[in-house]
């Protein structure tokens, strides 16, 4: 088994997508418990291209490639991952706010997301508060990530908040903020989540995550 | 005559640049590499083409020649050489009086007041902050005393008004603050463009006046890649139909927005001018125009933007190799805004090393100096320190005359063997053509030490204040600045009364 999860950490190490699930395949086929190929092999192996980061060694894009290889072979697993550890890969919804055209960063924050495991939808650019609460509505995400680069725009994030908490749908959601004018403070005035740059950002959705597990965030579904 | 003795900084000066000794601009990239670059970008235009995200646009551009797609539009060679030759090589972006007139014509290089920031270091306390239009107030005041700084961006957020006409309100406050030329960069929808062609009449005298006399200018970004969104059509519409001075901005990201290669960045982002100069040249042939781009690349450790580097300033060699020497049309790169969180040794580096680049190479605008932390947080000493560099670079672009009082055979032979320069009459008589440092601190060890081992940062400072204290710029009459304030009123009524 171990040789079967080392060749998918190391395919998603090497950034590879095919090899990555073809090795997920081969260790479903082996007899492989898709629980242990998703901890042992893919979210092992992004680790070790976090820890790889961390030390310079690989670069953004390289990470990038790494996490889609990671997506590719979540997709495989997802289907067959029970219940519990399937929350364990919780859904993430992204949007920049209405007004604004930047995208940049919170793409970036979508794939380290990906690559950390979670299922990640990006909104688009310019959306209206009533759009994202819609899609709140109807994908149900345990995470809601916003992004602004306007100080100009970052003021509608809080629309779409009040929105949320009117409509009902704040309960089991947890709301991530993040771009240049956004800080701490102001996340903290709005009640919601901060994090500075997309690593912070995984960090931040696996502990909400992990408190979503243990009941102190209660999961809508 | 009695001499006085030097109070403070003195009254205004004008505005820098003036070239006394023409130097060719540096080249280093060559007619081979920009003929490279541009068919490379004809390419990009006439197969992949633009979005252009209004329809509007997309209409002059079909009658133009251009074929259109649903929202893209796919550019011939012959339309994009053809809009390129009406595009003036000289245009002149004034100032409210003709002394602080800018002339872009290949051989000036301005440098302005940057944009956008968010926050200040605060002048009293030295604590990041939101920035206010007391902000932008202040620094415009700067800007307005400052002789290295050509003209104006709003450099700090007026965050404390409301949003949907902020621009409006920095608009107002730059032309009040300062006599030089606004350039303006928060516009970015066609409502804006209106307001701020409004506010710019007032103070000029009328819609046809500012048309010859054009104080204000706007530019719109790309968003790379390959698209000119909305709002961004709309306000050229509504400046290039004016004819007033219409840029195309692009910011493309190395690795993220653009190709990872300096080339592939170079062909991209000149492509997308390409296509918005176009636009702007079918909307009103001959409307003066510029190049724009602040490219930079994607810092591979954190995927933020360098905004300095090797590369940056390679791309704004391409930039200005593109724009003054293959189509010799007016251009604008950006310099500084700085990586670093505080001036010191890397803004130095940074704010020098791309000023020099781009001035050398013959840049005729550089946005520009004021700006820490990737050009989003206001320092009043950063801007200071800023125009010294700026200074001392216009300096060494200025180049030095070889006439024969310059080549002083005379002096050599008068002084001789072993004998000295220092009262010579040739040494007295030029000896005040040497720049002299205003910040930058030449001292003794001791001197250093006694002052508290003051330096470049202590002196930019005291000159801020200086300014501050004592500098305040030629005021609009009463009836244009009450005008200012009723187009201000009626744009602001138009959102809804606020
Ligand atoms: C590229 C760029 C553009 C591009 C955007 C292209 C695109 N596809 O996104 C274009 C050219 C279109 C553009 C347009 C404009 N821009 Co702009 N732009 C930038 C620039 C240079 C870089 C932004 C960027 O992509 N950075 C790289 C990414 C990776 O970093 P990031 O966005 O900060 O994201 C990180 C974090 O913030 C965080 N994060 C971001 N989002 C999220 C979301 C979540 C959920 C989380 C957890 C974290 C998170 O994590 C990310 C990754 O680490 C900045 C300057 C700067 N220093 O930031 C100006 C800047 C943001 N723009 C500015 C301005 C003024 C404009 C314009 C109004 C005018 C203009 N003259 O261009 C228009 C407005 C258009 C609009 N309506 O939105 C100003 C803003 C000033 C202000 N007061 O708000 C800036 C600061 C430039 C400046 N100094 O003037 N811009």
């Amino acid at each position: 088994m171990e040789k079967h999860y080392e060749a998918v950490r190391e395919h998603v190490v090497e950034g590879q997508v095919t090899q990555t699930e073809n090795a997920v395949r081969k260790a479903l086929d082996a007899g492989c418990p898709p629980e242990g190929i998703l901890r042992e092999g893919l979210l092992a192996g992004m680790d070790e291209v976090g820890a790889l980061f961390k030390d310079g060694e690989m670069f953004v894009p390289e990470v990038l490639v790494s996490a889609k290889a990671m997506k590719g072979g979540m997709e495989i697993l997802r289907p067959l991952l029970a219940a519990g550890a399937a929350g364990q890969s919780g859904r993430i919804l992204t949007a920049t706010v209405e007004g604004d055209l930047h995208d940049i960063g919170v793409k970036l924050v979508g794939m380290m997301l990906e690559g950390a495991g979670f299922e990640v939808r990006n909104l688009g650019v310019d959306l209206p508060a009533a759009r994202i609460v819609e899609e709140v509505r109807n994908w149900r995400p345990h995470v809601l990530g916003l992004s602004a680069m306007l100080t100009t725009t970052m003021t509608n994030m809080k629309g779409v908040v009040e929105s949320l908490r009117e409509e009902g749908l704040a309960e089991g959601l947890a709301v991530m903020v993040g771009g240049a004018p956004v800080s701490k403070e102001y996340a903290e005035r709005l009640g919601v989540h901060y994090s500075a740059d997309a690593a912070e950002a995984v960090g931040v959705a696996k502990v909400l995550l992990q408190k979503f597990r243990e009941g102190a965030l209660s999961d809508v579904r | 005559m009695a001499r006085e003795r030097k109070k403070g900084y003195g009254p205004k000066k004008p505005i820098a640049p003036i070239p006394r000794y023409w130097n060719p601009p540096i080249v280093l990239v060559q007619e081979e590499q920009r003929r490279a670059i541009h068919g490379a970008s004809l390419t990009v235009l006439e197969h992949a083409g633009m979005r252009i995200a209004s329809e509007e646009a997309r209409e002059i551009l079909a009658r133009a020649g251009a074929r259109v797609e649903e929202d893209r539009v796919f550019f011939p060679w012959t339309l994009v050489e053809g809009a390129l030759r009406k595009i003036p090589s000289v245009i002149r972006l004034c100032g409210r009086t003709p002394e602080e007139d800018l002339l872009l014509d290949g051989r000036h290089t301005y440098m302005n007041l940057d944009g956008n920031g968010m926050e200040i270091l605060d002048f009293e306390t030295g604590v990041r902050r939101p920035t206010d239009l007391a902000d932008l107030e202040t620094a415009t005041r700067l800007a307005d005393y400052l002789e290295q700084i050509g003209y104006v961006w709003p450099i700090a957020t007026a965050r404390d008004c409301p949003v949907p006409v902020q621009p409006l309100y920095e608009t107002r406050c730059q032309l009040r603050n300062t006599t030089k030329h606004v350039m303006t960069m928060t516009v970015a929808d066609g409502f804006c463009a209106r307001g701020v062609i409004d506010m710019a009449a007032a103070v000029a005298g009328g819609r046809e006046a500012l048309r010859r006399r054009p104080l204000i200018s706007l530019f719109e970004s790309v968003t790379s890649p390959l698209a000119l969104e909305r709002g961004a059509c709309e306000a050229l519409l509504a400046f290039a139909r004016e004819g007033l001075p219409t840029g195309i901005m692009t910011m493309p990201l190395s690795g993220a927005t653009a190709p990872v290669t300096v080339a592939g960045n170079l062909v991209l982002a000149n492509a997308e001018v390409l296509a918005g100069l176009t636009l702007v040249q079918c909307v009103t042939p001959g409307c003066p125009s510029w190049y724009a781009s602040c490219s930079t690349v994607m810092d591979l450790k954190s995927g933020g933007v360098t905004s300095n580097g090797p590369e940056d300033y390679l791309i704004q060699a391409g930039t200005i190799a593109m724009a003054r020497i293959h189509y010799n049309i007016p251009v604008m790169t950006g310099v500084m805004g700085t990586e670093a969180r505080a001036p010191g040794w890397q803004s130095a580096v940074e704010d020098s090393l791309s000023v020099y680049t781009s001035a050398l190479c013959g840049a005729d605008l550089m946005p520009g100096a004021g700006l820490l932390k990737n050009a989003t947080v206001l320092s009043y000493e950063e801007l200071v320190l800023g125009c010294e560099i700026y200074e001392m670079v216009r300096r060494v672009k200025e180049g030095f005359p070889t006439d024969a009082e310059s080549l002083a055979v005379e002096a050599i032979l008068r002084v001789g063997p072993r004998g000295d320069f220092m009262t010579d009459p040739h040494t007295l008589e030029h000896m005040r053509e040497l720049w002299q440092p205003e910040v930058l601190r030449r001292c003794s060890f001791d001197a250093w030490e006694s002052s508290g081992r003051a330096d470049a940062l202590e002196r930019a400072r005291e000159k801020a204040a200086w300014i501050m204290e004592h500098h305040a710029p030629e005021p609009l009459s009463a009836s244009v600045d009450a005008e200012l304030d009723r187009i201000l009123e009626i744009y602001a009524e138009e959102k809804g009364g606020i």
